[in-house]
């Protein structure tokens, strides 16, 4: 990995991009930020924590019929095992969020248990390799390839998040602390390189 | 690398259109939009399945059917502590493509001993039936109950046998031992059901349309959602009356070289059965051996064997007449002791496993009877008389005594007690005290005493069909009787019905139950108890039993 850059969390305010929503309701917190990819072998990393069992949603919608990269998603443990993976509406998922507008790549995680997860978008060209983070990704040394470059699409990523709790938390001044308790994240864009 | 086409959910506009691009899109193709966006098949059309359990881990597997623009496809998975999938334990993800006909075996690592899990996948929008299976205990264990198939026939009737075991929720999990699926073509082998394809199975797209058929089987699909699979391959699998450089039914000339038919067969096998490859299972490296054991506790070894492409030597033409037909004697080259059915590297783990396991029961599923089937009775001082099946363990008698030899023990090696063969193969059902000497009834010399069962080293169950037919003529038990007169080592034999063995051990005993169906011309739930045997443990012979009972409260069917 030759270059790579960290967002923390709590910079998200700032750095995640002006379509970042944000909205707490009694039983649910949706939240999203965007960036750029600058070749085909970049994967972006979103590490998160959930603090209790959660209904997980996470899905794209850069793609813009062409205009930017095809996104595929995929969410790993702590431990780096492959959990989830989606391209496309209908692999595997339909539908995953009532408000998702287009959906390039949506995952749907019923009861999924407190922990440290990882979520990535990547490439449709640019699978993750195997079972585990470990295992790298299909364009892993790969020659870089610009987006944006002649007859390339752009890289532009956008990711959506939405948590619906267990128990629905009544008051809603405390939905700022919850975002900080229920769902801290940071990203990571990594060019891998061999 | 982009899609060829927008996409917006939730509706499935991509696949519908990538559809007709795949099929050459034209205007003909466009008329008939909407009845075929109705039709759209069912994404798991094959089912689910799971098998090689061990105590930490099992083979889950499906198949998908779409249409993808895409090389890849994702696949996810969840696997859960209960029926409506609330508790899941675990998730996974994978791609299947056509590199793999689209099927999805994942080793789910990391579970519980002795649980039941409830699994199920999602892929093109849909998800899969809710499948249910059990990994393997470990440490002291009081009873292993499990069902035995062989010889599912779908060109020769209805898999009656696997409906009644899917509902049977009190199992730990099903043994098949071979012959899974027919190679045969239309009306070759039966005429219930057309096969797919309707020509003879050689090459690798004929081998998974047949695998994809059987999948498609609604009682095999019941019986692979509710329990975890063993299972191992006899000839068919491949064709028929195999050995390791050929087959009975393989003609270079018109269908090409054996191993690469073998080839072509065993991808689509491998691809389409839960069985593991490498790790704890299949030898990665070589396909053919796919031997291995399966340990639950203290109670039981469960060694499955490999008898047709890892080194099986050429089946011997007949040498003489009997009266059930032609048959042989022990003589010039079935007495060659360089021919054999394992194979010695095989035979070196067997004999290793046997010696070494703790484990009280040792079960050997295995392909062919070992029992000695004659057709003319004799002493082995007196010739040892003539036998019918050269294709069975009689036709490799001095690889089948080296078996022997490793039971009854050595100045080295202690007896090996406990010993029971579980075998399919020949349609039929039979109960049998192992000797190697069953007409001689000099115990002093290795001879064998029908009454009380001395002189029997161990003990065989052999296992009627799923499907395919026995010797369905002998409604009233003639020629069962009249193989018995001359075999006095069998305690039983039915030629004539279809059905499956269920097998009950605990620490003391061995049940085998036969259960039979009363018909596969077509689909019935018919059942009936038809008799059951025992071996005690370290008694080595069989004798009678009654049924047993079933465990109380079972973990729920999947749903």
């Amino acid at each position: 990995m030759t270059s790579f850059k960290t967002l923390l969390g709590r910079s998200l305010g700032a750095l995640a991009l002006a379509g970042c929503a944000l909205s707490a309701q009694a039983d649910a917190i949706d939240f999203s930020f965007s960036g750029q990819l600058a070749y085909q072998h970049d994967v972006v990393r979103i590490d998160f924590g959930i603090q209790s069992a959660t209904d997980l949603r996470v899905w794209t919608d850069s793609w813009l019929a062409g205009a930017n990269f095809d996104p595929v998603l995929a969410l790993f443990s702590a431990e780096g095992a492959l959990l989830s993976l989606s391209d496309d509406a209908n692999n595997p998922n339909p539908a995953v969020d009532a408000g998702q507008g287009a959906l390039d790549a949506g995952l749907l995680l019923p009861h999924l248990a407190a922990g440290r997860y990882r979520v990535t978008i990547s490439d449709a060209a640019n699978y993750p390799n195997g079972a585990t983070f470990g295992d790298g990704f299909m364009l892993d040394g790969s020659a870089p390839l610009a987006y944006g470059s002649s007859g390339q699409p752009g890289g532009a990523w956008s990711i959506h998040f939405g948590v619906a709790q267990a128990m629905p938390v009544p008051e809603p001044t405390t939905s700022a602390l919850l975002l900080a308790g229920l769902l801290c994240v940071g990203f990571l864009i990594s060019r891998r390189q061999a | 690398m982009g899609r060829p086409s927008q996409v917006k959910p939730p509706r499935a506009g991509t696949s519908r259109r990538e559809f007709f691009k795949r099929a050459g899109t034209t205007t003909a193709a466009l008329a008939v939009v909407p009845m075929v966006v109705d039709a759209a098949p069912p994404v798991f059309q094959h089912g689910v399945a799971s098998g090689d359990p061990l105590a930490d881990r099992v083979i889950l597997w499906t198949r998908v059917t779409l249409v993808s623009a895409k090389p890849l496809v994702p696949v996810n998975l969840v696997i859960a502590t209960d029926p409506g999938l609330r508790n899941i334990v675990q998730r996974a993800a994978t791609t299947t493509s056509a590199a793999r006909d689209f099927t999805v075996k994942i080793d789910l690592l990391g579970l519980r001993p002795n649980t039941t899990y409830y699994y199920q996948f999602t892929a093109g929008g849909s998800t899969s039936p809710v499948g249910r299976t059990k990994t393997l205990p470990v440490g002291s264990i009081d009873r292993l109950r499990m069902a035995v198939v062989s010889c599912s026939n779908h060109a020769y009737g209805y898999f009656n046998a696997y409906g009644r075991i899917a509902a049977r929720a009190d199992l730990d999990l099903v043994v098949h031992l071979g012959d899974y699926l027919y190679e045969y073509g239309a009306n070759v082998y039966g005429t219930a059901r057309t096969p797919e394809p309707a020509t003879e199975m050689v090459t690798l797209a004929d081998y998974r349309a047949r695998h994809a058929q059987y999948k498609r089987d609604a009682d095999a699909q019941a019986v692979h959602r509710q329990h975890p699979f063993v299972a191992i391959w006899d000839d068919h699998e491949i064709t028929n009356d195999s050995w390791v450089g050929g087959a009975q039914n393989h003609t270079d000339a018109t269908e090409g070289p054996f191993a690469q038919r073998v080839a072509a067969g065993l991808q689509a096998y491998y691809e389409w059965m839960p069985v593991r490859v490498g790790g704890q299972g299949v030898d990665a490296t070589d396909l053919r051996h796919n031997q291995r054991s399966f340990r639950y506790g203290d109670l039981v070894e469960l060694l499955m064997l490999e008898e047709r492409l890892s080194a099986r030597s050429k089946q011997l033409d007949p040498n003489v007449a009997t009266p059930l037909g032609p048959g042989f004697t022990q003589t010039g080259a079935y007495a060659d002791p360089a021919r054999t059915l394992l194979g010695n590297a095989q035979e070196t783990w067997l004999a290793d496993r046997l010696r070494t396991t703790p484990a009280r029961w040792k079960l050997l599923g295995q392909g062919v009877m070992f029992a000695q089937l004659k057709g003319v009775a004799a002493t082995n001082a007196a010739g040892g008389g003539a036998f019918l099946n050269s294709d069975q363990w009689d036709g490799y008698q001095p690889a089948r005594n080296r078996l022997y030899d490793v039971i009854k023990g050595d100045a080295t090696h202690a007896r090996v007690d406990n010993v029971v063969l579980l075998t399919g193969d020949i349609h039929s059902s039979w109960v049998a005290d192992l000797t190697q000497d069953p007409n001689n009834t000099d115990l002093a010399s290795g001879g064998y005493n029908r009454v009380t069962g001395e002189g029997s080293q161990a003990v065989e169950f052999v296992g009627t069909s799923v499907s395919s037919p026995g010797i369905d003529t002998d409604t009233n038990g003639g020629i069962a009787g009249f193989l018995r007169s001359l075999n006095p080592h069998f305690k039983f034999i039915n030629l004539h019905r279809r059905g499956y063995m269920l097998l009950d051990v605990t620490a003391q005993r061995a049940v085998c139950e036969f259960w039979f169906v009363d018909t596969v011309a077509s689909p019935s739930n018919i059942e009936t108890f038809e008799v059951a045997f025992e071996v005690q443990t370290g008694a080595n012979r069989v004798g009678p039993s009654v049924q047993t009972t079933p465990r109380a409260n079972p973990p729920l069917l999947a749903p």
